[in-house]
């Protein structure tokens, strides 16, 4: 197909444009994480604990909820590395097999505040007034719920289980993302390549998704990374209060749940689990703070 | 300063009012008939038990008529009873939440201690080893589950060192462990913020014009720099009050103590919905009121942001 | 016909000839010094040949979940008599006369509550329980259960006591007696009583207290099931003598209106408090209500005025504790470190895990007392699949190990139970048990016949319908290991169990629809009865949670309370016993011990039989 034959319009130079100026930021971005020594060190970290949870029932010494009466509450050992529980489970294997657990909590709550909440945001940046007002005011709304007692209320409502915790998770995270995207929309309206898009006849959504999108999405990749961590972090909190994964789940948090009553007998029931905990959600900090500065120098100290 | 706080409070009612309409919904949004839901949680359940039920919690009446009752209860602060003790449900948040909010402000103050505390260090002496140690125990404080932090201070302090009662304790003694585990995170947000806000303020003119005067650095410090930068700390302090708050719940339960998470939690678990309706409205109250106090505040600080 | 009062010493004699206190001998002179004639004498000898009195069920109640359980004492040791004691020998038969004394007492009972100890008590000093379950109310004939007995058992007293081998005393009625139509008991009641309040204690009091446990409005749990469905109101004879009726002879009643749920309050102070007298209970107890911080700690204080000590206790006036505070305190990690502290001297719901280190440690003791009453058994939902089929129950009962439950969970702290009724309890029927043992092969092959075939992902399957059990439990942390327990052990059987953690009475609430396949319960009492309570169909809604309907089940447990005979009882019961193990309608696990600890220096505690603490005679010694 030749410039010729196909007629360039105004919205496709606008595409284009915009298209180009996105994939020269990331080329820059993408250099800057490179030079970045703590966020390449997350970043290997976060890739051996997906490793292990994608290939966990190749790694995992045990199977991670047999019950094994005889060597109940033993701690670390060469046949045992991170000891076992009061069932005589191992906790490694239960370890790792909960890091598939925390990825599809954290993802899942994620995908859902990102994707709900960029709609919200573009939605009410883009038409602004009345839509903007309703929106702006259900984000406070949602935003008044201290802590995680949305979520909890979700709970209440939804019932304790671990799907229905990442749907309370997610929904907990919608207004930070709408915020965001509200923001970056309001400051893209103003620019040229969106009057122009108007101008030439382009429809709102295609506007929306097409041309402004692209643009805000840098900062919401920062929020989502270091959202994936937070939403570990609550979603191990409500498992760890018994309203998320039921037994025998190995659930980082639920883990810790049952270790608080062998806390002087069996300090391994707690500690490892926590470590885990806090060895992910490091590395998708170290990562995210990573992100943020490559994409936004002007942020760097 | 008037029209700011008019601003800011007429702002602050439409909210209340969407907390209630969300909270008066929640029994709801139920799978099934709210009454025969609710009246499945006490024992003896009974056609009869099921029509009290409805009859006692007005759910015979249209939805409009229901939403404009609780409202006006509300507004009288009658928030309900327990489905199972029968105890009313402002009584028992009156009982507990004292203990919720000692917690919560002592978090508070400990967070601010060590936040401010860490990051003007590390800001001042910027790009040292007490800069990069600064921020990297910030970064371990935002990485780390509050529950297992609490646990493992409870295990070294309380269980091997005695030098705590786990549990209980007068005053400061029960209070510093829970509360400094509730504070930790915070304390991290603060520490990273105050860095950053206090590397700015330093970077800024005026401040190397006064320090080519003459000033001490550590005038020059405390007097311009700090002010300026704690302005934004001041909305992150408002911000993490409902962090905290909600972080009180779990950490209630870490160290058994007494308060209004603990009744949210074991309310979520016996399904008592009243119980749970009256804790999250009231929570929610709460922060509101502090986040307006936190605005006011902050534009007693900054000059500069007014309400348009 | 000889006069009452010869009446009435012949009553106490036979009494203390039944409990050993006196020698035949001995009766036999005083006997005739009363002047009984010797056929009554001869009978009475016959039927006191067999030696105590018979224990008695104590119901219990389930432990964190709000299922209630009444707890009753040791049926009535030969107490009550028919009227006239010529009618005794004439009209009774041994059997009637054999009414009176109840059967054999076991002595397992009364050799593991453990025996007030030497020394002189120390009066004073204020006492910290770190209690793991706060009770709901404090209404014994109410809404009460095992979490409230061990509060209620110190403000409230009752018409009878009963001690640690099972013998009856009196306690606020000075005597009792069975009427002519072995239906009705008449109670003479002591007179120099008080309440707390100041209100004095009198028959009004009694019949109030007993007649307002049938009234819905109070959602009686434990009382109303020690009352029995055969209650018919309790009449004023005159200020301070009461008949208790019933439509039936009720045999478990003496025992049962010793517990503590048959504690008698006042009026007085139930009309000015109404729905609320649970949360301000007045009684006329060793120990007066003082406040009930809701989720943090109940006080009671000494009264002052306690005087009317029955027998089973050394102190004979005013305890010698000041104050009890009961601290509220479910976690078990904080609960211990209570007693650790020595901010607490009791806690109650030792985790087995701890025992071996309290024992280790001088400044502290382990309290542990056995429990007459059932097991700590699994329910069966016989209403709906997959337990609607014998075979499945028979089959899931060979599954299980209990040895290694009780083993790997518990640190053998509670021995492994496979009867529906526990040892100390009167009717016993050791040849039950043993019915299921442990045999995985079998009861894959069971499950095999029964239909159910190993389908996808190695769950069973029939019909479609995936081999998948709702377990409910609440949220205490023996139930979740045991739950967890049953999970692994049945999975290799291609059975799922799938948990639910609810709290509090909404777990009751879902169970009596019938939501679960399976659950726990845990029932204290001493009189067989316990199985009636919880396993006639009239139970479903009420404490039976089988959903089991048989019209000759149903008749035999009715039998074994209408039959007054101590050993007819016992026929019953074994009967019953076996039936239940053959239709697998419970799984029982392991009996029941209440396990406590406390500082080494509390004295004077010892448990009853259904292993509750007294704590009346105790003292901390300096």
């Amino acid at each position: 197909m030749s410039a010729t034959e196909m007629p360039i319009t105004t919205e496709a130079t606008t595409i284009l444009t915009s298209r180009v100026r996105a994939s020269s930021l990331w080329r820059d971005a993408v250099r800057r994480l490179v030079r970045n020594r703590g966020a390449l060190g997350g970043l290997a970290i976060l890739a051996i604990l997906a490793l292990m949870a994608i290939a966990a029932p190749l790694i995992a010494p045990y199977d991670p909820n047999a019950i094994a009466p005889v060597s109940n509450l033993k701690g670390p050992s060469a046949a045992h590395l991170f000891g076992t529980d009061q069932f005589g489970r191992d906790i490694l294997s239960r370890i790792i097999f909960g890091a598939r657990l925390s990825f599809e909590v954290g993802f899942i709550a994620v995908g859902l505040a990102m994707v709900c909440g960029i709609v919200l945001g573009l939605v009410a940046g883009y038409f602004g007034h009345t839509v903007d007002a309703v929106i702006t005011i259900v984000i406070d709304i949602m935003l008044a719920f201290p802590g995680i007692l949305l979520a909890l209320a979700i709970i209440a409502i939804l019932g304790p289980s671990l799907y229905n915790l990442m749907i309370a998770v997610g929904i907990s995270g919608i207004p930070a993302y709408t915020r965001l995207v509200r923001g970056t929309t309001l400051a893209a309206k103003q620019q040229a390549y969106v009057e122009a898009a108007r101008v030439s006849g382009a429809r709102d959504a295609a506007i929306m998704f097409r041309h402004i999108l692209p643009n805000v999405l840098s900062p919401v990749i920062v929020l989502a990374t270091l959202g994936i961590g937070s939403a570990i972090l609550v979603g191990a909190s409500l498992s760890f209060l018994g309203l998320g994964a039921k037994p025998p789940t190995p659930e980082w948090g639920a883990m810790l749940s049952a270790g608080r009553n062998y806390l002087s007998i069996a300090w391994w029931i707690t500690l490892f689990p926590g470590l885990a905990i806090m060895v992910t959600v490091l590395s998708i900090n170290m990562v995210g703070d990573g992100l943020r500065d490559a994409l936004d120098p002007r942020l760097k100290r | 300063m008037g029209t700011y706080l008019r601003g800011r409070l007429l702002r602050a009612i439409p909210v209340v009012l969407g907390v209630s309409t969300l909270v008066f919904f929640m029994i709801h949004l139920l799978p099934g008939d709210p009454a025969e839901e609710i009246a499945s949680r006490s024992p003896g359940m009974t056609q009869e038990t099921v029509q009290k039920i409805r009859v006692q919690l007005g759910l015979d009446k249209p939805l409009s008529t229901q939403y404009l009752q609780f409202l006006s209860r509300e507004l009288h602060g009658n928030l309900g009873r327990s489905i199972f003790t029968n105890q009313p449900v402002t009584k028992m948040i009156r009982d507990q939440v004292g203990s919720t909010l000692q917690l919560t402000f002592a978090g508070i103050f400990i967070a601010i201690l060590i936040g401010v505390t860490l990051g003007i260090v590390a800001a001042v002496r910027h790009n040292t080893w007490l800069d990069t140690a600064s921020m990297s125990v910030a970064l371990l404080g935002v990485s780390m589950p509050s529950f297992w932090l609490g646990l493992l201070l409870i295990l070294l302090f309380a269980v091997k060192l005695h030098w705590v009662p786990v549990i209980g304790g007068e005053g400061i003694r029960g209070l510093i462990l829970p509360a400094f585990t509730l504070g930790f995170g915070a304390s991290a947000i603060i520490a990273r913020l105050v860095r950053s806000s206090m590397l700015d303020v330093l970077r800024q003119e005026y401040i190397m014009s006064a320090k080519a005067k003459g000033l001490a650095t550590s005038t020059v410090i405390l007097r311009h720099g700090l002010k300026n930068a704690l302005i934004p700390v001041v909305t992150i302090i408002g911000l993490q009050f409902g962090t905290l708050l909600g972080g009180a719940v779990v950490i209630e339960t870490v160290f058994a103590r007494q308060g209004i998470g603990r009744m949210a939690i074991d309310a979520v678990l016996a399904k008592d919905f009243p119980v749970i309706q009256g804790t999250v409205l009231f929570a929610a109250l709460v922060y509101v009121t502090v986040n307006l106090a936190v605005d006011l505040l902050y534009s007693v600080l900054d000059p500069r942001i007014r309400y348009n | 016909m000889e006069s009452d009062r010869t009446f009435a010493e012949a009553q106490l004699l036979s009494a203390q000839l039944l409990y050993g206190r006196i020698t035949r001998r001995a009766f036999l002179r005083r006997a005739s010094a009363i002047g009984i004639s010797a056929s009554t004498v001869a009978v009475i000898l016959d039927a006191c040949g067999g030696g105590a009195a018979a224990p008695t069920a104590t119901s219990s109640a389930p432990q964190p979940t709000a299922t209630v359980v009444p707890t009753a004492r040791p049926v009535n040791a030969g107490q009550p008599t028919a009227a006239g004691a010529s009618s005794v020998a004439a009209a009774t038969s041994p059997g009637a006369a054999a009414s009176s004394v109840t059967g054999a007492a076991p002595t397992a009972a009364a050799s593991a509550a453990t025996a007030p100890a030497a020394g002189t008590p120390v009066v004073g000093g204020k006492l910290v329980i770190g209690d793991a379950a706060e009770p709901t109310g404090l209404d014994p004939g109410g809404l009460s259960g095992v979490d409230a007995y061990t509060l209620e058992m110190h403000m409230f007293d009752q018409l009878l006591a009963m001690d640690t081998s099972f013998k009856i005393y009196p306690w606020l009625a000075t005597s009792w007696k069975l009427a002519d139509d072995q239906k009705s008991y008449l109670f003479t009641l002591r007179k120099d009583v008080k309440f707390h309040d100041g209100t004095p204690f009198n028959a009004a009091a009694v019949k109030f207290s007993f007649d307002r446990i049938k009234d819905p409005a109070i959602k009686s749990s434990s009382a109303i099931a020690i009352l029995g469905s055969q209650y018919d109101g309790t009449d004023v004879v005159d200020d301070y003598t009461v008949m208790v009726k019933f439509k039936q002879p009720f045999a478990p009643f003496i025992g049962g209106v010793t517990t503590a749920f048959m504690g008698i309050v006042s009026p007085t102070a139930v009309k000015k408090y109404g729905a609320d007298f649970q949360l301000n209970p007045v009684g006329t107890g060793p120990f007066m209500f003082k406040e009930w911080v809701q989720k943090q700690q109940c006080t009671m204080v000494r009264n002052p005025d306690y005087k009317w000590v029955p027998e089973i206790f050394k102190n004979k006036g005013p305890a010698y504790l000041e104050q009890i505070t009961w601290r509220f305190v479910p976690e078990s990690g904080p609960r211990q470190a209570l007693l650790d502290t020595g901010e607490a001297q009791i806690i109650t719901a030792v985790p087995t895990q701890n025992v071996a280190k309290v024992k280790s440690n001088p400044a502290q003791q382990m309290l542990i007392a056995p429990r007459t009453g059932g097991p700590k058994w699994i329910d069966f939902n016989t209403a709906k699949p997959p337990f609607d089929q014998l075979e499945v129950r028979q089959a899931l009962s060979y599954g299980f190990n209990r040895t290694e439950l009780v083993k790997t969970l518990f640190q053998d702290v509670f021995p492994p139970a496979s009867a529906p009724l526990s040892p100390p309890t009167f009717g016993y029927d050791k040849t039950v048990e043993g019915q299921y043992p442990y045999d995985a092969a079998k009861a894959a092959q069971l499950l095999d016949t029964a239909g159910w075939k190993i389908g996808s992902g190695g769950v069973r399957e029939k019909g479609g319908q995936q081999f998948k059990l709702a377990c409910l439990i609440g949220t205490s942390e023996e139930d979740n290991a045991i739950a967890q327990f049953l999970q692994a052990q049945w999975k290799p059987l291609g059975v799922v169990v799938d948990i639910s953690v609810i709290a509090g009475p909404a777990l009751k609430a879902a169970e009596l629809q019938g939501q679960h396949n399976i659950d726990f319960k845990i029932a204290v009492y001493q009189d067989p009865d316990i199985l009636g309570i919880y396993l006639h169909s009239r139970s479903i809604g009420g404490f039976n949670f089988t959903f089991y309907k048989d019209p000759e089940f149903d008749s035999l447990l009715d039998q074994g309370t209408t039959t007054l005979d101590p050993e007819k009882r016992k026929q019953i019961y074994a009967k019953a016993q076996h039936f239940i193990m053959d239709k697998a309608l419970v799984l029982p696990i392991y009996y029941l011990n209440n396990v406590w600890a406390a500082s080494a220096k509390l004295q004077g505690h010892f448990s009853d039989t259904a292993g509750y603490y007294w704590l009346y005679d105790a003292y901390l010694k300096s």
